[in-house]
């Protein structure tokens, strides 16, 4: 069976390691996020901390959490770097710029409510969204951040951290969405093993989830 | 039991003896002076000087100075205790807020929580200093180093119920008793020269409503983990359904 890429070397490496950096991240930053529902990730990373030099376990595990967050971001930083340079020489082929939003949307609705085979371009306008979030989310996220740890002036302090505060809790929000769009529906494991292995999907399931794109495919291999 | 401390601007002729009191009891370092267009030195709190007086120059019809004592104002509900990850900040059941510095880790919520721009952070040890209202003293039975060092009683101390309706019998008009947003303070100001001007941003400019500088940040906390609850919820739902559409299509 004949197969078509989809996904660039670049993207498989980066989301990959974005699982990482951003799994990291969200773990450290739990507990400075909600101290009554994550306290206890400060537990965690003191206890074995104090174990060997002392102190207060739940003091020791946030010092922890803001060390590993801050090399997280640096990582991430640099992630971002790679993937700016590597992709926006090839912007145009992104797919990612959205048109006729409402039927688009209704399209969505179809397909997840009615479970409706329907015409999906490469990505479907919720797809796009969320990569949309991602960009500008990140890029936010890694200023604001910045401004927090640096700390400029108190002011900019105050309104970074509540920007950082509120990305953390849309990305929390859209990571269930994405990570259930991908991996609890098991018509999408194609895609998901293109993601993280291959990065090519088989031609049938492009014509059949995908036939927009699929049409552009073919006429490119004309 | 609650304490409070009371500042009576009309008795304060800004001789600083708590400035240095409070200096000396708390151990904190003497600063490098400045001059400033007033008196006022350190201009502002500083993590060495855990309260100062602010001089101020009005015009009332006649050119005068007016006195005002800054420090940590304790309040019933403060802001920076919520704020803080650490446990770090802690409020007593005397009413005093003071910072435990062996858990604090700098991370500055508190800074940033604090309605009235108390705490203060200190490069050097990357930790946050302020007034700790004497807890130390007072649960050792003495008054506060300020309060003691007081030559004209413009510092007056005692059982927060009784100070304050000690002070109103006595005709005095009380700012801090109760606030919006902080539920109050242990840090009281009384006065009879300067009724209606406590809150004057020409004369003493103390807030009328101090909002913790927080903001939003407990709003998106609570968005951020009921929506991602919900999120979570509705995905599960949504996988029985698209299986259950699955069944039925087959």
């Amino acid at each position: 069976m004949s197969r078509v890429r989809v996904f660039s070397e670049v993207q498989i490496w980066a989301h990959k390691h974005l699982i990482h950096v951003v799994g990291l991240l969200l773990f450290t930053g739990l507990p400075f996020f909600s101290k009554d529902l994550f306290g206890w990730v400060a537990y965690v990373l003191g206890y074995p901390v104090a174990l060997f030099i002392g102190g207060n376990v739940n003091s020791l595990g946030l010092e922890v959490a803001r060390w590993l967050h801050r090399l997280a971001a640096i990582v991430l930083i640099a992630i971002s770097a790679v993937v700016f340079f590597a992709e926006v020489p090839r912007a145009k082929k992104w797919r990612i710029w959205p048109k006729n939003v409402g039927r688009e949307v209704r399209k969505l609705l179809d397909y997840y409510v009615h479970k409706k085979r329907v015409p999906f371009d490469k990505y479907n306008i919720g797809q796009i969204a969320w990569t949309w979030f991602v960009i500008i989310g990140i890029a936010v996220m890694i200023v604001t951040g910045l401004i927090m740890w640096f700390k400029p002036s108190m002011e900019l302090v105050t309104v970074a951290h509540e920007l950082h505060a509120l990305g953390a809790a849309l990305f929390m929000i859209g990571l269930v969405i994405h990570i259930y769009a991908a991996i609890g529906i098991p018509e999408h494991r194609p895609m998901v093993t293109a993601m993280f292995r291959t990065g090519d999907l088989p031609e049938e399931y492009l014509k059949e989830h995908h036939p927009l794109y699929y049409e552009v495919v073919r006429s490119e291999r004309k | 039991m609650e304490y409070a401390s009371v500042f009576i601007p009309d008795r304060c002729i800004g001789c600083r003896a708590c400035q240095t009191a409070c200096k000396i009891w708390n151990q904190r370092p003497v600063e490098k002076t400045s001059f400033s267009p007033d008196f006022t030195n350190p201009p502002s709190l500083t993590p060495d000087s855990f309260t100062i007086i602010k001089f101020k120059e009005v015009f009332d019809g006649e050119v005068k100075w007016i006195m005002l004592k800054e420090q940590c104002m304790h309040c019933n509900d403060p802001p920076c205790v919520s704020a803080c990850p650490t446990g770090a900040m802690t409020k007593t059941e005397e009413g005093a807020v003071y910072v435990r510095p062996e858990k604090c880790i700098g991370c500055q919520y508190c800074v940033e929580a604090c309605p009235f721009d108390v705490p203060k952070y200190d490069e050097g040890s990357g930790k946050v200093y302020k007034c700790t209202m004497c807890i130390d003293r007072i649960r050792d039975g003495k008054l506060p180093a300020c309060v003691e060092a007081c030559p004209t009683q413009a510092l007056v101390f005692g059982k927060k119920d009784e100070v304050i309706q000690k002070l109103k019998s006595e005709g005095f008009e009380i700012y801090g008793e109760r606030l919006p947003n902080v539920g109050g303070t242990h840090w009281l100001y009384a006065t009879k020269e300067f009724k209606g001007k406590l809150t004057d941003p020409k004369y003493f400019g103390l807030p009328e409503s101090p909002a913790a500088k927080e903001g939003a940040l407990p709003a998106i906390r609570e968005f951020g983990v009921g929506v991602a609850g919900l999120a979570i919820l509705a995905s599960l739902l949504h996988a029985a359904y698209w299986r259950a559409k699955k069944e039925e299509s087959k």
